[in-house]
């Protein structure tokens, strides 16, 4: 029986929990990313590599440790570098000597399909067809719910009911095995969000779009979670990047994908792999929303945002929007991102009065 | 007056100038070419660049401002992809754009930077060409022309780059006419001469960064002068490297890289005998290195071949490489010398 293991990336385990143990297998989620899993992939990781895959590495020798012998990875045929991770990584396991199998799921359909038989082994596709639709549906409705909840959480009555209500709400999806069951539990939590909402905690709606590369964005780990820090001062934060976004697109289903590279044209004219391009054109459209401000979250030496960053001041200065890059990597502080958050936020909030007292005077 | 164009002696300068020299003069423009990298330089791209990019791209920033009001053109191209299924980095996909964006548009002389794109073929290369010859103005049978005397110049500058010299003696050897007819003769005995310790070193790296004289701290000089044969991953056929580089791997995507991986195999593998050590010289937040780097470090540890690993940044000291690359050499021959 084989034991499967994966990378953690936000709620990406719930989806890929169901997935295997639909089918039947053993799933050995990693231990939540800790400090102690960034200090094993420092360790045996390359320096200069991008901080995803030094979590990655710790992930899996946190999941080998635990017994796993399969692990599932992402691939890609580039420019950017997360298509090589699996190779690096294999190289680096094996050179400490955990003896393992791992799969590469590359973004042509066709191999994809050949991978995931390679695992699956005898297990017939109408299965696969089966518990990937209930995967995804879990997906999709956790990315709903917390588009919901980076909605309303600048705007609560009590400080901390929202993320005590998002949290009971993975807990308990976690264990609901049919999509009828997903649908009314989203519905039943959807509505308790609402309840909780109030007044804008600063009087004034401030919105603040999160654009970047997608690992960062998505896990609050690397980000030292940017998005409740942001929700605790009041802000309404709003993103693209989320887990099924980023499923969409790796099998080509996007489709708001033009819009975006329409509005990034005049500053970059067409991808530089990752979501470089992505960073730029949301920014764009996220001013044109009429948004207060848009805040760069990528890993240090990311390629693809350091494209991005390279640009995004020109947006700054001939969009109707402020921009702030932030860089992580392991050595990011707590005190100080909470302070630059703080600022940035009072910031805008005072653009917008005086924005606001001269139009109406 | 003629037009002049401007060509940064940075980046695709050391893989393509001898090409793009003769297309540009062909046209009947003047090319202008930014002086060596210097101190100078590198400051003004520090300062235009964002803090977290790498070295040779901060090199770049610098070298576009040397030219900024000597030139009525820049050349920057917007590199894509070099051949099919692969790409370059994601840095050099944004390149002209991340000028603008640096330089206010007012300051820049309008740039001409066509996407160079081959994964469907090299035949956009005709259609590119034709695009700046209507920006230079020239006719059409002008452009053709062009074209094909600089795909043979280029194609001379690659033969003699085989042949088993560095990118800056072919450019010598290019220029100096008479001498194409005799490399093929002399090809490696030009060193060997001198060739005091019979070491032969492999020095693996981008060719914008190891033959960049500033840049690399004089790190392929320093070794000849000390007597060392050197080779480098341009020396070998483009066939063997591809074949080298997807025998052990995954493809990898970058097309540089993929060269210098496809190199790393060639001398670890088939080369292990005649190699003595393998240098790898990589820039500050390269992100392909960093992850190429890993793998050739894990293969020379299986395969027992010593390897240093030079980084470079923008503050690293000429002594303390020298040290480190004296030390290096002194322990290969001991350990040749058993």
């Amino acid at each position: 029986m084989k034991k499967i293991t994966f990378p953690h990336m936000g709620n990406l385990y719930i989806a890929a929990e169901t997935f295997f143990k639909e089918l039947g297998y053993e799933v050995i989620v990693p231990p939540k990313n800790s400090r102690k899993t960034l200090d094993l992939g420092m360790k045996y990781s390359p320096e200069f590599a991008c901080l995803p895959l030094k979590i990655n590495i710790g992930n899996f020798i946190q999941a080998l440790k635990k017994g796993a012998d399969t692990i599932v990875m992402g691939g890609g045929v580039g420019p950017c570098r997360f298509g090589y991770y699996c190779e690096v990584q294999k190289g680096i396991l094996n050179d400490l000597g955990y003896d393992f199998q791992m799969i590469s799921l590359e973004p042509e359909i066709l191999k994809t399909f050949n991978n995931i038989r390679q695992v699956m082994g005898g297990v017939p596709w109408t299965k696969i067809y089966g518990s990937g639709k209930l995967a995804w549906n879990k997906i999709v409705a956790i990315d709903e719910i917390h588009k919901q909840v980076l909605k309303s959480r600048g705007q609560e009555q009590k400080e901390g009911t929202i993320n005590e209500i998002y949290n009971k709400f993975l807990e308990r999806i976690q264990d609901i095995w049919s999509i009828r069951g997903i649908k009314d539990i989203k519905n039943e939590y959807y509505k308790l969000i609402k309840e909780a909402e109030g007044n804008y905690k600063r009087g004034i709606e401030i919105k603040v779009g999160i654009v970047g590369e997608i690992y960062v964005v998505i896990e609050p780990f690397t980000n030292l979670n940017i998005e409740q820090k942001l929700g605790d001062l009041g802000v309404t934060v709003e993103k693209e990047l989320y887990i099924s976004h980023w499923v969409r697109q790796f099998l080509k289903m996007d489709n708001n994908h033009k819009e975006v590279k329409e509005a990034a044209a005049p500053y970059l004219r067409g991808t530089v792999g990752g979501h470089g391009l992505d960073s730029v054109g949301n920014a764009v459209l996220y001013a044109k929303k009429g948004f207060d401000g848009v805040i760069q979250v990528a890993p240090f030496t990311c390629m693809p945002e350091i494209v991005a960053q390279s640009i995004l001041p020109e947006v700054n200065d001939n969009e109707d929007i402020t921009v702030l890059s932030l860089i992580f990597d392991e050595h990011t502080g707590e005190a100080g991102l909470k302070t630059r958050l703080e600022a940035f936020v009072d910031l805008l909030a005072r653009k917008k009065k005086l924005k606001g007292a001269v139009s109406s005077g | 007056m003629k037009t002049r164009i401007g060509i940064p002696r940075s980046l695709f300068y050391y893989y393509y100038y001898p090409g793009l020299k003769k297309f540009f003069q062909d046209l009947g423009v003047q090319v202008v070419l930014s002086p060596q990298t210097n101190r100078r330089i590198i400051d003004k791209g520090v300062k235009k660049a964002v803090d977290d990019i790498c070295l040779p791209i901060k090199a770049y920033f610098g070298h576009i401002g040397e030219l900024l009001d000597k030139v009525d053109y820049i050349f920057a191209p917007r590199f894509i992809s070099l051949g099919k299924k692969n790409f370059v980095c994601p840095k050099f996909m944004g390149l002209p754009d991340m000028l603008r964006a640096a330089f206010n548009n007012k300051n820049l002389p309008p740039l001409i930077d066509p996407d160079i794109d081959l994964r469907k073929g090299i035949f956009p290369i005709r259609r590119i060409a034709h695009l700046i010859g209507k920006r230079l103005k020239a006719g059409y049978l002008r452009v053709e022309w062009a074209l094909w005397r600089a795909i043979y110049r280029q194609k001379q500058f690659e033969k003699i780059k085989k042949s088993g010299h560095t990118t800056a003696e072919s450019m010598k050897i290019l220029d100096d006419q008479k001498n194409i007819k005799n490399t093929k003769n002399k090809s490696l005995d030009l060193e060997s001469g001198q060739n005091k310790n019979d070491l032969e070193i492999a020095v693996l790296g981008h060719s914008y960064l190891i033959y960049d004289d500033y840049l690399s701290m004089g790190l392929i000089k320093h070794l000849k002068d000390r007597g060392i044969k050197i080779l480098t991953h341009d020396m070998i056929q483009n066939n063997i490297l591809e074949m080298n580089a997807v025998k052990y791997n995954k493809k990898l995507f970058w097309y540089y890289n993929r060269h210098i991986l496809g190199a790393a195999n060639y001398f670890i593998n088939a080369k292990q005998d005649e190699i003595d050590g393998l240098i790898q010289v990589d820039a500050f937040g390269c992100g392909p290195d960093s992850i190429i780097n890993e793998l050739v470090k894990l293969r020379c540890k299986e395969n027992d071949i010593s390897l240093l690993n030079v980084n470079l940044d923008e503050h690293t000291g000429k002594a303390g490489i020298h040290t480190r690359l004296e030390a290096f050499t002194d322990l290969l021959i001991r350990r040749k010398s058993g």
